[in-house]
């Protein structure tokens, strides 16, 4: 059954991403729900379950979007994993927390594909794309309280046990 | 299975995940070694179930932007009495519905007149709609609902009237990828209308473009016209790419920095057409055969 749930969801935000999110970008920047999604299965899961998860997830990423075949699911899973070393150290229930992560994870994740594209293609256009990344990160941080609460919700429909534990 | 082991060692439950990284990343890793064709074909196959949904959400989200803009001025107009205003708006509400049928048709009848009038091959160029955007903030790409069964093929030309918006890079039977000139990767031959200076141009994921390789003692005004060079044979000539928003010369630089707005903003049009490759040779003959 979660594994149904992770899938459903996986497919709806591919969906959500690639029709409705243009139409609400800022400075054309548009949040990244794969991202959000990455951290709320990494904070609410064990390291095993969110491994596999977030390869998955980066996996729909790639298959949805132009470049390297194979580069989101490489870096989902590190910094999956980054999120899983450090979310016993905090109290990852409360919402700061979660938008905290979240930013953080953000610019990580972005310098890192930013790193990995300047490697694959000399673009010129490379210091405009680093200075994108702080407003993605913020813009990803907005939007984690709703989107992290409508997982929640059906989640616990669903009734993931480690996650029914935490919205309770 | 794991959590079974797990119990009965904590060390071996310990070297079983981290195996597990170890497998994820080194089988994510090795995706990047697959040929582009290849992946390419895994892309378009695994979006193809999805872009009939694509389709309807973005038409269906298109319909309601439109309503609502047009609901929103037409409010603010009606300022007689309510039943008035109630009457207005059902009617509005109504005639909205049908605007917006005949607008899309009538844009689709635009894009394709303006392209023929200025273009002498032949060849029918094929209309799309976009029906999805690229998820990631970097890269700029769009998914239209034109495939192999429309007679789409890879590296077909996409263009929106007479302006270049870019190159199919992936395609499948009912569906394809398109890589705008906004991506970073994307890099046009292109020259500048009135200086025939030539040049590269080359996306920023901004949503505007960068002139690249145009030497400094170039006189380039703002308002420059720049259109596709032809050279390399990847993009036809004379197709409008943009104009010159921004010119900077930095003291020690061989090359300007030249900001190019695009032609065609993406977000503001619904459909695209596609020039067939053969298309694009059969414009080049017919061109040579009238010089």
């Amino acid at each position: 059954m979660p594994w149904f749930a992770i899938i459903s969801v996986i497919l709806c935000i591919s969906l959500i991403q690639t029709t409705l999110l243009q139409h609400i970008n800022v400075l054309g920047i548009q949040p990244d729900l794969f991202i959000i999604f990455l951290v709320f299965h990494s904070l609410n899961s064990k390291l095993e379950r969110s491994l596999h998860t977030n390869w998955t997830i980066g996996l729909a990423k790639d298959c949805f979007s132009e470049g390297p075949f194979g580069l989101n699911t490489v870096l989902f899973v590190i910094v999956g994993y980054m999120i899983s070393m450090i979310k016993d150290n905090i109290y990852s229930r409360h919402l700061a927390t979660q938008i905290s992560v979240t930013f953080v994870i953000s610019i990580i994740y972005n310098f890192l594909y930013l790193f990995m594209f300047s490697i694959s293609f000399t673009s010129a256009g490379l210091l405009p794309m680093v200075l994108k990344c702080p407003l993605i990160a913020i813009y990803n941080s907005i939007i984690v309280p709703p989107v992290f609460w409508l997982l929640n919700r059906f989640y616990s429909s669903f009734g993931f046990p480690s996650l029914r534990r935490k919205t309770r | 299975m794991f959590y079974g082991i797990g119990n009965l060692n904590p060390d071996s439950g310990r070297s079983i995940k981290g195996s597990i990284i170890y497998i994820l990343v080194i089988v994510s890793i090795s995706f990047l070694t697959i040929p582009t064709s290849i992946t390419n074909n895994i892309k378009v196959t695994v979006a193809s179930p999805l872009a009939p949904v694509q389709k309807i959400i973005t038409q269906t989200s298109g319909f309601f932007k439109n309503g609502f803009k047009k609901l929103a001025s037409a409010t603010s107009n009606a300022q007689k009495n309510e039943e008035m205003e109630r009457e207005v708006f059902l009617l509005k509400n109504k005639i909205v519905m049908q605007q917006d049928d005949i607008n899309v048709y009538k844009q689709k009848l635009e894009i394709v007149s303006k392209f023929r009038k200025h273009n002498y091959s032949d060849e029918k160029p094929i209309i799309a709609d976009i029906i999805g955007y690229d998820v990631s903030n970097f890269r700029k790409s769009i998914i239209i609902d034109v495939g192999t069964k429309q007679g789409a093929s890879l590296d077909d030309i996409v263009v929106f009237g007479n302006a270049l918006v870019g190159r199919i890079s992936a395609i499948g039977r009912s569906s394809g990828r398109v890589v705008l000139i906004t991506d970073p990767a994307s890099n046009v031959p292109s020259r500048f209308l009135q200086s025939r200076t030539q040049g590269m141009v080359q996306g920023t994921a901004d949503g505007t473009c960068i002139m690249k390789y145009v030497p400094r003692q170039t006189e380039i005004n703002e308002s420059d016209r720049v259109v596709s060079s032809g050279i390399g044979g990847a993009f036809p000539k004379y197709l409008y790419v943009g104009d010159v928003i921004e010119v900077k010369q930095k003291n020690a630089k061989l090359f300007k920095d030249i900001k190019i707005k695009p032609r065609v903003a993406i977000s503001k049009i619904e459909h695209v057409l596609v020039i067939k490759k053969q298309s694009v040779e059969s414009i080049f003959e017919s061109e040579e055969r009238y010089q």
